[in-house]
């Protein structure tokens, strides 16, 4: 429950993050820190008492091992999570560049 | 104001997180059959040690299709967003930091870096050939891969690593690992099987050529992910070194 604990808080802390933040890296970051709860949702849920790592070139196959699902989910997590902040930097760097300001309150959407 | 609202809400979100979380099974009592399943078929059917890889390359290798393309429409996005404009024009390094001449990094962290770099470019490869056998895999490898070029540009100037920077080769590498990995599919097709399904020997377990197709699939994504990851890199740092004529607001 505690490790769950881990996973809601940050989603909390990124979200609270996101909305107080006056700058749009702030706010980029922040969202990394919510989709980093993801991951420790992810491999709290697939863990097993006592089971390893779901490679088989050492132990035999059917040793206690993890859920290897959701690991791989987290590897596409990790992915996706690297794609939508280089593209939302990248969206960033564009509104600075148009308007001369990052933050959210100066800019808004309907400018430009 | 805000700060005290955003307080409140967040804790109402957590508070409502931990609600939801009170019926999920217990962490360590995990008993999905998917999971336990795929665990026992890895090795016997495919002859891949590492299941992670084997999920992502080979059980749902589609999935892992959308994904690569996923990362192929954010480089080719993150270009087109960051590209440089007609009017831009290329500027002398010593001008983005008028008030601060460019002096290179102390010759510790260039001995350091140089040394590195071939520590990194072997550990990139040996992480994404080995996809099938340990941990790792063409995402990882990619990663560090294209982190070498990055440590060029820590170590020198600007117009070195703009200069060593092979652009062209990035951008074929980049779609040329994403159509890899779409043909690999065809495939199955071809043998009357169905698409990416694992229709090459298989080899056997623990040895290199072992796990069929996941290691050309594999080889796809590593070239993808290496190539896009250098792509976004260079247009980020190159940022600072394109002005337009008239800078300012609604320019």
């Amino acid at each position: 429950m505690i490790g769950f604990a881990v996973a809601a808080w940050l989603m909390a802390v990124g979200l609270y993050g996101m909305i107080t933040s006056r700058h749009y890296v702030r706010t980029v970051l922040c969202l990394s820190v919510v989709q980093s709860s993801t991951y420790v949702l992810l491999i709290l849920g697939g863990f097993r008492t006592g089971g390893t790592a779901p490679i088989f070139s050492d132990v035999p196959t059917g040793t206690l091992a993890v859920d290897p699902v959701v690991q791989a989910l987290c590897l596409t997590d990790v992915v996706v999570g690297a794609a939508v902040s280089a593209l939302l930097l990248a969206l960033t760097i564009d509104i600075h560049k148009r308007t001369g300001s990052a933050d959210p309150d100066e800019v808004t959407p309907m400018r430009g | 104001m805000r700060k005290l609202l955003a307080g409140a809400a967040c804790i109402a979100f957590l508070f409502c997180l931990l609600l939801g979380m009170r019926k999920l099974p217990a962490v360590g009592e995990w008993s999905g059959r998917y999971g336990i399943e795929l665990n026992h078929a890895s090795v016997p059917e495919r002859q891949a040690s590492n299941v992670v890889s084997a999920v992502n390359f080979d059980f749902r290798a589609l999935d892992t299709l959308g994904e690569e393309t996923m990362l192929f429409a954010a480089v080719t996005a993150l270009t087109l967003l960051l590209r440089s404009q007609r009017h831009d024009q290329p500027i002398q390094e010593d001008e983005v930091r008028p008030n601060r001449p460019h002096r290179l990094t102390t010759s510790a962290i260039r001995l350091l870096a140089l040394f590195l770099l071939p520590v990194v470019v072997v550990f990139g490869f040996n992480l994404a050939l080995h996809a099938q056998i340990t941990p790792g895999g063409g995402f990882q490898g990619g990663a560090v891969l294209a982190t070498a070029l990055l440590q060029v540009y820590l170590v020198s100037r600007f117009s070195v690593y703009k200069k060593i920077f092979p652009e062209k080769l990035a951008e074929a590498g980049d779609a040329g690992g994403a159509a890899l990995y779409a043909l690999a599919g065809l495939l199955g097709l071809l043998t009357g099987a169905t698409y990416l399904q694992n229709v090459l020997p298989l080899g056997k377990s623990g040895e290199f050529f072992s796990g069929g197709m996941i290691m050309l699939v594999n080889l796809g994504v590593a070239l993808e992910v290496s190539c896009g990851f250098s792509l976004m890199m260079k247009e980020f740092i190159q940022q600072p070194f394109n002005r337009r004529p008239e800078t300012g607001p609604h320019a």
